[in-house]
């Protein structure tokens, strides 16, 4: 199957165009460099009409072809993770996905000078090459069009305006065009750059001889002339060029050297030519909408009369003929200097987004509004979120009677009551909030607003070891650490990369949103809803404050020069619905799927290793025995104890009557004998200076596969042996008690186990993902065992001085 | 360090400010009398770029933010407004070919600019 790969500048519309292209559901966000993996779609072609099939440089035999979408990039010379996945495939270096075909360039129309940089790249590449052109909308509340026509006669490949993001009713807006013009995808012109004429000569010169290379380092053998005298025969060029003959070797060295001793500097000189390319052709294709001047050129079409799509191969579709005489002579022979106006116009009345900017972006409003933006986040994320909750509550709640009345008694109804609902239903009521939050981060992401925010936190980042671009990476974080640590591709600095990988697992994640609000639901209920609310923001500040001091730490252990920071500032844009829509989908599909398939099996694992060993005949019996003895003393001290008065009700352990008494410490009699009580109790050790009786230690060993899992795992342990499983949990919780009497669960212990999670490493998702983007297994394992250290530590100093205290 | 400028004195004359300096160039390429770096543009300012000095000063054809500058746009005679600085003053937010950029004052200390009067 034929392989179409997408590149463009990051936030230039790629992976909404490919999603009209294929259909495929995927993310898509407007912050600089959301697409950090590639993804591929398939599409099929449109039939091949004869005429372009009989100029078509690609076979297209096919009709259907696979569309990869690549993160964007500004330059084939990479400098982050993202980037370089982007240019190996395009240039076919990756094992795994062969060179594609041709590719399709997404150029922003509305910010058309920087995005044809990378055009004249790719051109350089030799790659058949169509050029998909965005944002044309945007172009034109800017006060320009573009001529697509004289763009596509420009540089010899079709160009195609389209309009991704429009669906449904208006769904051809271009993409059938860009669909039928695949096949028509060809090498570019490549342009005469207006190179210094020394350089000039010795590209011409090196050129010939270095022709055999070329195409192996995907490039024509102008380019590669050009590359050559830029880096020099360094392992750098060697790893484009590894058998570069000796001879050449040393003239590329001697051309090299006498260019720098003229005063000319390869790369700087390699990189004006193409802009100063760009320039001309900018000015010749850009036409003013509002500015009524057109500079020379006959504007007789309207939008509405431009043809839809341009193809060098039907000149019939052209505007006017006396273009063609732009073809070729375009770059050199054109000594005037290039027109600027596009970038120069001093009195342009501001965009809507600088106007925006002023506000957002002021140094009190700005930081206002910063503040105002992230409290409404967390604060809508529990308000708004609570209705629903209640109500999944209900329906999985209700929905677990229902089947428990058909169940026979036995092992299968214990299971379901105490395993699946127990388990799966425990988490899948904090689905509402989850879908929420991702809901909130998808809205931010598409608006244009976290490219501020990352332009806003970078001096406060920067202070601790982090960096602008952590900021996205860890907001992610709060929802899941997993795309926040991919997100961290788009970072340049490895350094940087790595140390906002170790410190992501600190930020309070979704799967600890059900831990926090179980304890703090159960704990802090008679305390008022915002010192709830409080309690809750200190939790996810405790998280913050440890990933900023760790990263402090090490920036200061660690002398090294600050990082370079270079982040684009997109156009603000109206957050799409279906948009928004389907990245809350997606993440909450995966979420509710992570329920059904991995907490679901955890949960019948555990709720197993809860279930046996049975407790044998005769230690049951003794147990009951005891029970009994222990309800006889109580009446009987109730009786000496309260002779005149009423008879106080008796309450033992919690329970009010013999029989629950018996049957209360049956359950926990057969859970101590489970293979989960046995797990416990050994673990117990370690985490009794914390305060955490064996019944948590069950819960922590189950968090360790997910932190979500912690809630389930309390929902079994406590609705062991309770048949009707009324009890709410938190009240479960609340009732236990020591042998001694005292509470299990005191405010304390549940302030500790909260900071337990806060910071403890207890994911395993996280720990792969980790190794999986640092290539080693150093930095998890490390992460884990700091980590677990700070939070065991904290936790101790915590209980031994609080329990000191009260 | 302006103090100590050899040249041009008719260029400061002509140009209504010229910087007044917290550049901080290496000494060959002391700040001259109408130029001056990025960093210390002024607000709501408008240069013509001049060059970007490297900001490693021994291997400056490996140096990638020197070419990542370039490749952005900023290129000998492009011209660049400085929009805004952050709340905590870095990074600033520029504008060039009709996008919008932030860079730490750091980088745009590395660029060197002719101001042109507004």
């Amino acid at each position: 199957m034929k392989s179409y790969a997408l590149v463009g500048n990051p936030n230039s519309g790629k992976t909404t165009l490919f999603n009209a292209l294929t259909g495929l559901r995927q993310k898509t966000a407007n912050y600089p460099g959301v697409t950090v993996e590639k993804r591929t779609g398939r599409v099929n072609l449109p039939p091949v009409t004869s005429d372009s099939s009989r100029t078509s440089a690609v076979d297209t035999s096919s009709p259907e072809i696979q569309i990869i979408d690549l993160p964007g990039t500004y330059s084939l010379f990479w400098r982050s993770p993202d980037e370089r996945l982007a240019v190996d495939v395009i240039s076919g270096h990756l094992d795994d996905t062969p060179q594609p075909e041709a590719i399709v360039v997404v150029v922003d129309a509305s910010n058309l000078q920087r995005n044809l940089y990378l055009l004249t790249q790719l051109i350089e590449t030799g790659r058949p090459l169509v050029v998909a052109l965005t944002m044309t909308d945007i172009a034109e509340r800017h006060g320009h069009r573009v001529d697509v026509g004289a763009l596509s006669m420009a540089l010899g490949v079709p160009v195609v305006p389209v309009q991704g993001h429009r669906n449904a009713s208006q769904r051809d807006h271009g993409i059938e065009q860009l669909k039928r013009a695949l096949a028509d995808a060809r090498s570019a012109i490549e342009p005469d750059w207006p190179l210094p004429e020394p350089m000039r000569l010795a590209v011409s010169d090196l050129a010939p001889l270095v022709e055999p290379c070329a195409s192996r380092a995907c490039l024509t053998p102008r380019a590669l002339a050009e590359r050559l005298l830029i880096q020099g025969t360094t392992d750098l060029s060697r790893s484009i060029v590894p058998d570069l003959d000796p001879t050449i070797r040393d003239r590329v060295e001697k051309l090299r050297a006498n260019l720098i001793a003229a005063g000319i500097e390869p790369m700087k000189e390699d990189i004006e030519a193409h802009y100063r390319f760009i320039e001309t052709l900018a000015s010749r294709v850009l036409i003013p909408t509002v500015d009524l001047r057109v500079r020379g050129r006959p504007q007789s079409l309207s939008p509405r009369e431009q043809p839809a799509t341009a193809s060098p191969a039907s000149p019939a579709s052209l505007p006017s003929t006396d273009l063609r005489s732009d073809r070729g002579t375009l770059p050199v022979s054109n000594p005037s200097p290039p027109d600027r106006s596009i970038h120069r116009s001093p009195h342009r009345s501001p965009t809507f987004s600088e106007r925006l900017d002023k506000l957002l972006l002021h140094r009190v409003f700005g930081l206002a509004v910063f503040l105002a933006v992230m409290s409404c986040l967390f604060i809508s994320l529990f308000y708004l979120a609570a209705p629903l909750q209640d109500a999944t509550e209900g329906i999985v709640s209700s929905l677990g009677e229902s089947v428990s009345t058909i169940l026979p008694e036995g092992v299968l109804k214990d299971l379901w009551i105490d395993g699946i609902v127990a388990g799966v239903g425990g988490v899948l009521v904090f689905v509402p909030q989850i879908a929420l939050l991702f809901l909130l981060l998808a809205v931010l992401e598409d608006s244009g607003y976290l490219a501020r925010a990352a332009f806003l936190m970078d001096r406060l980042l920067s202070a601790v070891g982090l960096s602008g671009k952590a900021f996205v990476p860890l907001l992610s974080g709060f929802a899941c650490a997993i795309p926040g640590i991919m997100a961290t591709r788009t970072m340049e600095s490895s350094r940087d990369r790595l140390r906002t990988i170790f410190v992501l697992p600190f930020m309070s994640c979704a799967a600890r949103l059900p831990v926090y609000t179980l304890l703090i639901g159960a704990f802090f209920s008679t305390y008022s809803a915002f010192a709830q609310g409080a309690l809750m923001l200190s939790l996810y500040l405790l998280g913050i404050i440890a990933a900023f001091v760790t990263a402090w730490v090490w920036k200061s252990r660690s002398r090294e020069a600050s990082s370079s920071f270079m982040l684009e500032l997109p156009t603000y844009k109206l957050p799409r619905a279906s948009n928004v829509l389907r990245v809350v989908g997606r993440s909450t599909g995966a979420f509710i799927a992570k329920a059904g398939t991995i907490i679901f099996a955890l949960s019948v694992i555990l709720w197993a290793m809860t279930y046996w060993p049975r407790l044998p005949e005769q230690k049951s019996a003794e147990v009951a025995q005891a029970s009994r003895s222990i309800w006889t003393e109580a009446v009987a001290a109730a009786s000496t104890g309260a002779t005149a008065e009423e008879p106080d009700e008796i309450v033992v352990h919690g329970v009010t009557t013999e029989e629950e008494l018996i049957e209360k410490e049956l359950a926990s009699a057969q859970l101590r004998n489970s293979i989960a009580g046995r797990l416990g109790r050994a673990v117990e050790p370690v985490i009794a200076p914390l305060g955490f009786d064996w019944k948590m230690g069950v819960g922590l060993v189950g968090a360790f596969a997910a932190r979500e899992v912690f809630v389930s795992t309390m929902g079994i342990v406590y609705a062991q042996g309770d048949e009707e499983n009324t009890e709410p949990l938190a009240a479960a919780m609340l009732a236990d008690r020591y042998p001694d009497g005292s509470p299990v669960w005191t405010p304390l212990i549940a302030i500790n186990l909260l900071i337990w999670f806060v910071i403890a490493m207890q994911c395993i998702s996280t720990v792969a993902i980790v190794k999986r983007e640092t290539n080693t297994w150093r930095w998890p394992i490390l992460q884990l065992l700091y980590m677990n250290a700070l939070a065991w530590v904290l936790c101790f100093v915590v209980f031994q001085v609080g329990s000191r205290m009260f | 360090m302006s103090s100590s400028l050899p040249q041009a004195p008719h260029l400061a004359a002509q140009d209504p400010k010229p910087c007044e300096h917290g550049c901080q160039l290496p000494e060959d390429l002391a700040c001259h009398a109408g130029t001056c770096t990025l960093d210390c543009l002024g607000i709501g300012r408008t240069g013509s770029v001049l060059d970007i000095i490297s900001s490693q000063p021994d291997a400056s054809s490996n140096d990638d933010v020197r070419r990542r500058l370039m490749e952005m746009g900023l290129c000998n005679g492009t011209e660049v407004t400085v929009v805004r600085k952050s709340p905590f003053g870095d990074p600033i937010e520029i504008r060039l070919r009709g996008y919008h950029l932030s860079l730490r004052n750091q980088q745009a200390r590395c660029v060197r600019v002719r101001p042109i009067s507004a």
